[in-house]
């Protein structure tokens, strides 16, 4: 009796000896091509490596790109019309209060016509 | 080359994913890649683990598809473990009744199944099989023990099952 290891590799492979490799014509076919349809199906199984990390900055930059289109497109952060339209304008200070001098003066005009109704 | 690895290779491939099919698929495109690649191979009598590390990480890529879990190991694993081939435990599996072997390998957790065929039939060392599959020494030595005792469990299932 041999040592252990090499009898169980030994019963193993007695009780895998009717599995036999019948594939190297297609192993064949496919590394070393002949016809059309042949070079075709080796260049369709054809394999390519890329790195995870390729993968990664590809995916990053990509989203970063389609984020960039998306807010220059429709941008969140739009600026507030009324700060836009008060811009220029001048602030008063009456009674303690702070207001807007055009929109003081708009509502001193309308509450002079109501008086004069 | 086919003639000469083709059945070890196939044998190999179908201990560790169980499905003729693919083990027969696995061991083409090992051969393959080995053609492809053949530039890389230094020192021609590595031939057969050059082709062994070829099919093993084919095999593992195509466990990677269905089920991560069984790749990577559970962290508790990589403690310190010193006997590596405990005689009683050799000579438990050298009992296996006929034709149970390969079954009762091809049952264990794909992490179990890889060092336990590499180190059985492949008849590889534990350094060996850290080198072919990257891992710490430790771990393949948990790896093997861990493998060992569920052989062992399954064969005192099957004993209480005979009656």
């Amino acid at each position: 009796m041999g040592n252990g290891k090499q009898d169980i590799a030994e019963k193993i492979n007695q009780e895998l000896e009717d599995i036999r490799f019948h594939g190297a014509d297609k192993v064949i076919s496919r590394t070393f091509p002949k016809s059309g349809r042949e070079r075709l199906a080796s260049l369709w199984n054809k394999e390519i490596e890329i790195r995870a990390t390729v993968i990664g900055y590809v995916s990053a930059s990509v989203f970063v790109l389609v984020i960039g289109i998306y807010l220059w497109k429709d941008p969140v952060m739009k600026p507030a019309p009324s700060v836009s339209l008060q811009a220029g304008t001048e602030l008063l200070e009456v009674g303690g209060s702070i207001y807007w001098k055009d929109q003081y003066e708009r509502m001193v005009a309308r509450l002079e016509d109501s008086d004069q109704d | 080359m086919m003639e000469q690895y083709g059945d070890y290779l196939l044998r190999t491939t179908v201990l560790l994913l169980r499905d003729r099919q693919a083990a027969e698929e696995a061991v083409q495109d090992t051969f393959i890649q080995a053609f492809e690649n053949i530039s890389q191979l230094r020192d021609a009598d590595k031939l057969r683990s050059w082709l062994t590390r070829i099919a093993v990480n084919r095999c593992r890529m195509r466990q990677r598809t269905w089920d991560w879990r069984h790749i990577f190991p559970n962290p508790r694993m990589d403690l310190h473990v010193d006997e590596v081939a405990p005689a009683a435990e050799e000579a438990m599996i050298h009992h296996w009744r006929e034709g149970e072997m390969t079954k009762s390998i091809q049952q264990l957790p794909y992490t179990y199944r890889e060092v336990i065929t590499l180190y059985y039939f492949n008849e590889l060392g534990v350094l060996e099989i850290a080198d072919q599959l990257q891992l710490n020494v430790n771990t393949v030595k948990a790896r093997l023990m861990r493998g060992r005792n569920k052989l062992r469990q399954m064969i005192m299932e099957m004993g209480e099952s005979d009656g």
